[in-house]
């Protein structure tokens, strides 16, 4: 049954499952143990080294863009420009004592970082940067991504409450409505982009966009609407301005994470940035056409697409959250009940429309 | 205008009727020791009609205490805790009379002529009495 | 059906708040998000500097004046020197008129600056303030030219003011106030007509003209609630009622009109500083202070009253003095005191962040407040 779940659209992933099954035992049964344990190590080693990167850079990123925004200079003195003033903080938070609040459910208060942190990093093995190297090619991946996104929400509830704190609650509760309220149409619009693709797997629907229009026939321009609602929901679901009140310091203190302090903080928000590049890798690949070369075809030869691939996959990330950061220095807070009331009377019924506008282009342009 | 304390607040009442409806300013002044030894301070409301444009300047003597006009210009609420504060004027019928500025501990009332003389204003002797216990 | 007892939560916001406000501490009572009763408590940030008069000769006096409001610190220096010199009798030069006119208009534009900065932080939006500060910097170093000091300038004297103001610097404020607008059209674009900052400020924290009044609310969260009054025109002191400008009025109260009424005064005041500066370009040759001995400065026994318009409403000094050098009894009435008395009443019935928006609109100022 889990076979059919494989996706072999892409070279290393099914090659592996090919040795892991072992069906027409080309290899021994030595060999095959290894790869089985291999792999996924690899994998895992390349996926942590790679999000440390990633979140280090983005943090410093935030700072310095959104200091040269509001004329300041931002963090421009630990290393060349800057860039290692992240590590330099992830150092000071790591050597900080860890106190926390004598009357603190235990269990509860050590459980929530994980909580929040780990189902972020296995996400990163659903990422497609390439056509021929995806960690873990499924058939539904998109489902798989969304509901590994989802699952933070507890752990921000499970820091909240347990830091048996009033602002730490409030914090929480707020954050967790927040979540829920703009899954719906986050789910809609990606429901949407199926209808369109007629698969779940964010490979194939890279690949649907794939045509000599280049540019032009990526999903954003059919799915316009979708596009829109899909932004601004991931913007509410990161807690990012302009709905982060939950993290308003001038109301809150610190929201859910007021009671943390030291390594558990770091994990915090190490992954709150790792969810930012998730999401924008998901939007880019949702609409905008993934690792896919906006002029039609590629610039390298034949055998380096790949690394021409990630490139453009990250070029077009980083200029998602460039825009993400803009929007930052930009705008004020909204209000938080003007937040659900704008999720639910606006943003569901645009992603049923567009839902609608979906089904109806592939109505008339023949269905796949 | 001069009167005795209790006409205080048919005078200010009255005002309030001609259209005074503002009390801008409270102001208290330590006029003690007077000609019999005794404690003497002096009110001065300034009120202000919006309609013609008009301000109107009331001074008052009183001894140790005054009635309260909150209930006809809310703005002495904080007035009065003021003066209740700085000078130990007490107001009656003022709906919180609580000291504003200083410590609710604080002993003594700093604007009155008699505050530095006064043994039992020792801040200090206070809060180590306090450590003691 | 018999209501469910619902249990009140007590939040403590403040004395320290994370965006520039003052040291006041708010004590909110809230049933679920809504505040239900809120208690401020003063007296942080009191100095005494009533009682310090009453030891203090006149000109002793004088720099502890400039502190009462640190944003505003001419106002207030013009407030006592005015009732002082009703005391003494005199009357100041035309020229040191022009320059306190001109100086107390250009701590009007910083202060709103100040203000708008820090209102827009509370609403979130965290870049803001740095386009206003680079404003009001510029403004500071224009203090820093005429006085010597960036805030607490310590310039207006007993007869006049120290210095005259010379040329070079009168025109470098004519070109600060022909390039402002350009400048500040960058801040006033991205917040004026921005539908979140509408939502967060429309229709909130409504003050009304039968609230402000008992209230003893002046300035311009009076203004904002339709009544025009304004004591440079009620009450013209120094050269008012020679100079030409208008009040603006709104009449909805919210905190929108108080944010309009304050962009539309940042610009009439930088209108009046042009006014000021021709007219003191063309008049150099007047002296600026009487030749008074500033140490021995002995007013009449008496009491005078004076009447400014500071940035944040009507500030009056009482003095009564009993013909010796040092004053009987200084009294402020400062305006803040009262916005805090009124904070109190439209907080009921807001949440927590609305609560913030309120006490942002209407620029309380603690200092003032607490003296």
């Amino acid at each position: 049954m889990i076979n059919s779940l494989i996706k072999n659209n892409d070279a290393v992933f099914s090659a592996y499952i090919k040795l892991f099954n072992n069906d027409d035992n080309a290899i021994s049964d030595i060999a095959q143990t290894i790869i089985a344990a291999a792999y996924p190590l690899i994998c895992f080693i390349i996926t942590i080294i790679f999000a440390t990167i990633m979140v280090l850079l983005l943090v410093y990123l935030e700072r310095r863009i959104l200091a040269l925004f509001t004329l300041r200079f931002g963090p421009n003195r630990v290393g060349y420009e800057g860039i290692l003033q992240t590590f330099a903080d992830a150092i000071k938070l790591l050597l900080k004592e860890d106190c926390a609040p004598k009357t603190r459910k235990k269990v509860f208060f050590f459980m929530a970082p994980f909580i929040v942190l780990c189902p972020v990093v296995t996400a990163f093995c659903l990422l497609p940067f390439n056509n021929f190297y995806i960690q873990s090619n499924i058939e539904p991946s998109i489902i798989l991504l969304m509901a590994l996104a989802s699952i933070p929400v507890i752990g921000v509830f499970l820091a909240g409450f347990s830091s048996n704190n009033k602002y730490g609650l409030i914090g929480a509760a707020r954050s967790i409505i927040q979540a829920v309220s703009f899954e719906i149409p986050i789910g809609v619009s990606i429901l949407a982009i199926t209808f369109m693709t007629g698969s779940l797997n964010i490979n194939d629907i890279i690949q649907s966009q794939s045509s000599n229009l280049g540019l032009f026939g990526w999903h954003f321009i059919p799915q316009i609407i979708g596009c829109i609602v899909f932004f601004i929901s991931a913007l509410a679901l990161l807690n990012r301005t302009p709905f982060d009140l939950s993290e308003a310091e001038s109301e809150l203190v610190a929201g859910y994470a007021t009671e943390y302090s030291g390594i558990k903080f770091a994990l915090f928000f190490f992954s709150e940035y790792l969810l930012l590049f998730l999401i924008s890798v998901l939007f880019v690949c949702l609409f905008f056409g993934g690792y896919l070369s906006p002029f039609g075809t590629y610039v390298l030869p034949e055998s380096l697409i790949f690394i021409e691939q990630i490139f453009w996959l990250i070029l077009k990330t980083f200029f998602i959250i460039f825009f993400i950061f803009l929007i930052r220095a930009a705008l004020p807070r909204l209000r938080y009940d003007r937040v659900l009331e704008f999720s639910y009377k606006i943003l569901l019924p645009l992603s049923l429309i567009n839902l609608n506008i979906a089904v109806l282009i592939q109505y008339f342009m023949g269905a796949k | 205008m001069k009167t005795e304390s209790m006409e205080i607040f048919q005078t200010l009442s009255k005002f309030k009727r001609n259209g005074f409806v503002s009390l801008i300013s409270l102001m208290a002044e330590d006029l003690s020791p007077n000609a019999e030894g005794k404690d003497e301070f002096k009110l001065h409301y300034t009120l202000y009609n919006p309609v013609n444009k008009e301000f109107k300047e009331f001074e008052t003597t009183i001894n140790n205490e005054a009635p309260s006009v909150s209930t006809l210009y809310k703005s002495a609420n904080y007035d009065e805790r003021e003066i209740y504060d700085l000078f130990g004027i007490k107001f009656k019928n003022h709906p919180n009379l609580k000291r504003i500025f200083l410590d609710e501990n604080f002993e003594g009332h700093p604007l009155r002529n008699d505050y530095e003389n006064a043994s039992n204003c020792d801040f200090k002797a206070n809060i180590e009495a306090e450590s003691k216990e | 059906m018999k209501e469910l007892a619902r249990n009140k939560m007590t939040v403590n916001i403040g004395p320290q708040h994370p965006s520039t406000h003052g040291v006041l501490r708010l004590s909110v009572e809230l049933d679920g998000e809504k505040i239900t009763k809120c208690t401020p408590y003063l007296g942080y940030l009191h100095r005494g500097l009533e009682k310090a008069a009453q030891d203090r000769l006149f000109a002793q006096y004088l720099p502890m004046v400039d502190r009462v409001d640190y944003l505003a610190g001419f106002f207030y220096s013009q407030a006592y020197l005015s009732a002082v010199e009703e005391l003494l009798e005199i009357e100041i030069p035309k020229n040191a008129q022009y320059i306190r006119v001109l100086t107390m208009e250009l701590n009007r534009v910083s202060s709103h600056l100040l203000w708008l900065g820090c209102f827009l932080m509370d609403l979130g939006n965290q870049g803001a303030v740095f386009y206003a500060f680079n404003l009001r910097n510029e403004i500071l170093n224009i203090f820093e030219k005429i006085t010597g000091a960036r805030m607490m300038h310590n310039y207006y004297i007993f007869g006049g003011v120290r210095d005259k103001i010379s040329n070079n610097i009168l025109n470098d404020i004519l070109d600060f106030t022909q390039n402002f607008n350009q400048k500040f059209k960058v801040l006033e674009n991205m917040i004026t007509e921005n539908p979140i900052f509408l939502d967060r400020t429309k229709g909130l924290g409504i003050l009304t003209s039968e609230i402000a009044l008992p209230y003893a609310i002046t300035g311009v969260n009076l203004r904002a609630s339709g009544l025009s009054l304004d004591f440079r025109k009620e009450k013209p002191y120094l050269i008012y009622d020679e100079l030409d400008f208008t009040v603006p009025t709104a009449f909805e109260g919210d905190c929108y009109s108080r944010y309009k009424l304050r962009i539309d005064e940042i610009k009439i005041s930088l209108d009046l500083v042009n006014q000021c500066t021709d007219w003191l370009l063309s008049h150099q040759e007047g002296k600026v202070a009487l030749e008074l001995n500033q140490i021995n400065i002995k007013p009449k026994a008496g009491k005078a009253v004076s009447y400014t318009e500071s940035v944040r409403g009507l500030v009056m000094c009482h003095l009564i003095t009993d013909g010796s050098e040092k004053p009987k009894r200084v009294k402020w009435r400062t305006p803040s005191f009262y916005a805090v008395q009124v904070l109190e009443k439209l907080a009921i019935g807001n949440t927590i962040a609305d609560l913030m928006a309120i006490y942002g609109s209407l620029d309380i100022v603690l200092p003032e407040a607490d003296r």
